[in-house]
């Protein structure tokens, strides 16, 4: 039967009708919510606490360096995003709503909760699952909120002494960088 | 006319000069001149200066911004954004390529690596027997191209750390491998070109090519998006666009007309042919088509001593022992990639622990590229550029079996390269890397899958979408860089290639551009 239901959602189409999917939200239990730091541009405060809670998985911090939540790296995706299309705001809003939709999650991970809601562990597995999915849809919704948090994360210079990077040679610079707290 | 913001005209606006669009214009405007010149990159940026030597008035339209060495912060998380397209995230439709290319005055030119090659002859003959591309003599073009921007040899005696570690391993191997040369003059080799250079040792067409132009009356007009060329039957009479705020994601400033005897579309490979696609000129169905990338794959090494892969010039060593595999196989070159945070952390798959895990290696890693050499083979076709229905570009790029065959062996390649320079291992960007200490550990790669969203690509080198040829139901673009079916109407980009080329793109089209100024004068 599993291999049934994978084959009915492998298609493009499905794929597609899949992340709109998300967009609406089919979870009968309610997103953690989290504040951002700044007013909201671009995502619904139920996407940026999904958004933030990914992005304390993808980022977690330790070892010298912060994790995602202390630098509000989902309150700076949310501000690139006001800076390009708005189709792509919706894209991640859709995306967004896939990870924390719990029917969705029950379907392909046996997870009831919303992203939000389960315990770290959890929200790993549901992160990995995407990650290695035969689903290229999957795949794809991975690499963007991937792309996104590990490159808003690592330009920070909140997060450059942790991986051993000093910065650019004394002398070079005319300007400071504009770091966002 | 009417009249610019507070209705006081800027000299450089009546007189020629840098001028910024969104400052300046703050209702609609209507402009005239002899050529108006869609994109400042490459190809815009030559042709534009030899036009305004020649005594033509030109206006170059530009949908980036003006960086110059003191507006930089040298912050990835600055430079991204504002520097390249779609604020640093352009990738293919099904994310599979991540495509790095340019968005600025100069475009790609203000953030490339300096890489400078002549078109080989293989890719000339190639071109000359598959394209019609007869007798196409860019000698003379390379050599006034190089003395403008110094290309010169960068001595292997400073390379950085990274790029001797593939000189080391190419030598080990006994594999062909050299210096390369760049365009640079004063070069600090302190490794930021990708995000714009700090000392104006780069010599990108901003300080180069675009101040020629400006100083012979050239207006350089920036943050205007170009949407559509306005014509009248076969003959193009201007173009029209509209304002495009920095920190906007649209163009949705006041209008811009341009008014002109003659349109060049030079907005690169991607840009350049959905301009043509938005304004019903497709080429008979050929625009858009055949787009090539270079797809580029990436092994990273781990060595005991620091390589601090985030200094020192990108890119002065590489290799060309794979570029021929045969007549049924896809070739590759071989080249270092500067590893500065952000950018490391893209070409990563992991998340959590083993990304944290895999970023703090950073200064003792180098990374190693193949860019696959498409277009060549029959069957080729490469990708394509589109418009969807909310108006953004998409490119599809479809990978074959001829293509994942070369990813694997490219793989092996580079791993070989990094345990012969005395890596401790070598890891590929697979979703489940493949970590090898020895030699004979390389074996494992050939277990893994290779294509999309298997491993990382990369594209740093957009090309065709607008072919150049002899045969009008192949190429939509003639040997004198006139779209076909249009009088005045020409193309002054990457997008003419037919094929791939084999090694960085640049100087080709620096060249295609040189020669292509008389012929659009002609026009005139």
């Amino acid at each position: 039967m599993a291999w049934t239901r994978r084959r009915l959602i492998q298609g493009t189409l499905a794929g597609a009708g899949l992340l709109a999917l998300g967009g609406v939200g089919l979870s009968w239990q309610p997103t953690v919510m989290r504040t951002p730091s700044a007013p909201l541009r671009v995502l619904s405060p139920r996407s940026y606490s999904v958004l933030a809670a990914a992005a304390d998985r993808i980022c977690p911090g330790g070892n010298g360096l912060p994790a995602a939540g202390d630098l509000d790296i989902a309150g700076q995706i949310d501000a690139l995003l006001a800076t390009m299309h708005p189709g792509v705001g919706t894209e991640l809003g859709q995306v967004l709503g896939l990870l924390e939709n719990a029917a969705a999650g029950l379907l392909f991970d046996g997870n009831p909760r919303p992203f939000s809601g389960s315990a770290p562990a959890v929200q790993d597995a549901v992160l990995e699952g995407w990650r290695t999915s035969r689903l290229s849809v999957r795949r794809q919704a991975y690499k963007a909120l991937r792309g996104l948090v590990a490159s808003a994360y690592y330009a920070s210079l909140a997060t450059w002494a942790g991986v051993g990077y000093p910065g650019p040679p004394p002398g070079l610079l005319h300007r400071p960088p504009a770091e966002v707290p | 006319m009417t009249s610019p913001r507070g209705g006081v005209m800027p000299q450089a606006l009546a007189q020629g000069g840098f001028v910024d669009g969104h400052a300046v214009f703050a209702s609609a405007v209507e402009l005239a001149c002899d050529v108006v010149v869609v994109g400042s990159g490459a190809g815009g940026a030559v042709l534009a200066a030899g036009l305004a030597r020649a005594g033509h008035d030109v206006i170059v339209l530009e949908e980036g911004g003006r960086y110059r060495a003191q507006d930089l912060t040298l912050h990835e998380g600055d430079a991204y954004p504002a520097m390249y397209q779609e604020r640093g995230t352009r990738a293919t439709a099904d994310l599979a390529i991540t495509i790095m290319q340019g968005r600025a005055v100069g475009g790609s030119t203000m953030v490339n690596w300096t890489t400078c090659f002549r078109t080989p002859d293989r890719i000339l003959a190639h071109w000359a027997a598959e394209h019609g591309l007869d007798g196409l003599d860019l000698g003379p073009h390379f050599d006034a191209v190089e003395a403008r921007l110094s290309i010169a040899e960068w001595p292997a005696a400073i390379a950085n750390a990274n790029n001797r570690a593939l000189l080391r391993g190419c030598e080990a191997l006994g594999w062909e491998v050299r210096p390369l040369r760049r365009n640079v003059n004063g070069c600090a080799n302190s490794g930021y070109c990708g995000i714009g250079c700090p000392v104006d040792g780069k010599q990108a067409m901003g300080i180069t090519y675009l101040q020629d132009a400006v100083d012979a009356g050239a207006r350089v007009i920036s943050r205007v998006q170009v949407l559509n060329v306005e014509r009248r039957g076969a003959t193009a009479t201007g173009v029209v666009g509209r304002v495009m705020a920095p920190d906007a994601g649209q163009a949705l400033g006041p209008e811009v007309r341009v008014r002109a005897r003659v349109v060049v579309s030079s907005g690169g490979a991607i840009n350049g042919p959905a301009l043509l696609l938005r304004s019903g000129l497709d080429g008979g169905g050929r625009v858009g088509t055949r787009t090539f990338l270079h797809p580029v794959v990436a092994v990273v090494g781990r060595y005991a001593d620091r390589v601090e892969p985030f200094y020192g010039a990108p890119q002065s060593i590489g290799s060309h022992v794979h570029i021929d595999r045969g007549p049924d196989r896809v070739g590759y070159f071989m080249e270092a990639a500067p590893l500065q945070p952000m950018l490391a952390s893209v070409a990563a798959s992991q998340f959590g622990v083993d990304l944290r895990t895999f970023m703090q290696e950073l200064p003792h890693f180098a990374g190693f590229l193949a860019l696959c050499v498409d277009g060549l083979l029959p069957g080729d076709e490469g990708g394509t550029v589109s418009l969807r229905s909310d108006g953004r570009v998409a490119v599809d790029y479809p990978i074959g079996p001829t293509l994942t065959e070369a990813f694997a062996d490219a793989h092996a390649s580079l791993a070989r390269i990094h345990l012969a320079a005395g890596a401790e291992w070598a890891a590929s960007l697979h979703v489940d890397p493949v970590v090898m200490r020895a030699p004979e550990h390389v074996a494992r790669l050939a277990d893994r899958p290779y294509g999309a969203h298997e491993h990382g690509i990369f594209t740093a080198h957009q090309m065709g979408g607008c072919a150049m040829g002899a045969d009008p139901a192949r190429h939509p673009v003639g040997l004198d860089h006139r779209l076909r079916g249009m009088d005045n109407l020409f193309v002054v980009d990457g997008s003419v290639l037919p094929t791939a080329l084999g090694v960085n793109p640049s100087e080709t089209i620096y060249g295609l551009a040189h020669r292509a100024v008389p012929l659009v004068a002609e026009a005139l």
